[in-house]
């Protein structure tokens, strides 16, 4: 019959999975539809995220950054389904343009509901969205922000800062329509 | 520091990326500046607001059925035996046959 050694060491690893890599499996779904921005597409990235992460799971360093290395295959397969569909593309220079011109940060405005927060979330492009959801809400690093995107940790941080400008401008935009008081 | 100098790397400070010396430089800024104290409030209080609302969304959540589906076929995969272990097995059962 099979050795009981080898049934013994894959119910090991499995335990180990299941202990560090299954619990993240909420927070790397969040991103994968943020990424996504469809629900079957984010099941799908998230259910091949988690077979390759099993398969590859002798790489990773027990008790480190899980959640990151998971992300970073995640990121991976995102880049290569994207690939496939012919979506990759640089940041168009409108975008950057866009973000460019928010010289002046407004003030936050008072009392915003979630709604309004996450509408103006929405309405950042993608580039800016996916930096701000990574480290505001997601709370990676700089570092590993721009090793998931594979581009310089100096774009994290403008992306981020010009993000921030764009989801402020948007906010101060529904506080005006609505007649929300801003603070300053 | 200036106000404006503040501003500039108020997003790095809040990131907890700043260089130990420069992040004394902010603090002490932060110390006699109400003005700056209630901007770092107010951006805190935005970015709170928003990490709650984008993970407690619908959209966001992760579906149950989904979840325990996901698991079980992993475990499935996890555990079964590799080809090699197969082989082994058949080899085995044919030298005690």
């Amino acid at each position: 019959m099979f050795g009981i050694g080898a049934r013994e060491v894959r119910e090991k690893e499995w335990a180990a999975f299941e202990a560090e890599a299954l619990p993240l499996m909420a927070d790397v779904f969040r991103v994968a539809n943020y990424l996504a921005r469809d629900r079957e597409t984010a099941e799908d990235l998230t259910q091949e995220t988690f077979a390759q992460a099993l398969k590859s799971f002798h790489r990773y360093t027990p008790d480190t950054n899980c959640r990151a290395w998971l992300v970073t295959i995640l990121y991976h397969l995102n880049s290569k389904r994207r690939h496939k569909l012919g979506q990759l593309k640089l940041v168009e220079d409108t975008e950057e343009q866009i973000a460019e011109t928010v010289a002046f940060v407004p003030p936050i405005p008072e009392e915003l509901k979630d709604e309004e927060i996450l509408q103006a979330l929405e309405k950042l492009p993608k580039a800016f969205r996916d930096v701000v959801v990574l480290t505001d809400v997601e709370e990676f690093s700089y570092k590993e922000v721009a090793e998931f995107m594979q581009v310089p940790i100096g774009t994290v941080m403008s992306r981020l800062h010009r993000g921030r400008k764009l989801l402020r401008q948007q906010l101060t935009e529904y506080a005006r329509n609505f007649g929300l008081a801003a603070d300053g | 520091m200036r106000c404006q100098e503040f501003r500039e790397m108020m997003d790095s400070y809040l990131g907890d990326e700043l260089l130990v010396e420069t992040n004394h430089d902010v603090l002490r800024h932060l110390e006699n500046c109400p003005a700056c104290r209630n901007e770092l409030a107010a951006q805190r209080g935005l970015l709170a607001q928003m990490r709650l609302a984008v993970k407690n969304a619908p959209e966001m959540q992760l579906n149950q059925a989904f979840a325990i589906k996901l698991r079980n076929n992993l475990r499935e995969t996890a555990l079964r035996p590799s080809v090699w272990e197969k082989l082994k097995a058949v080899v085995l059962a044919a030298q005690d046959f």
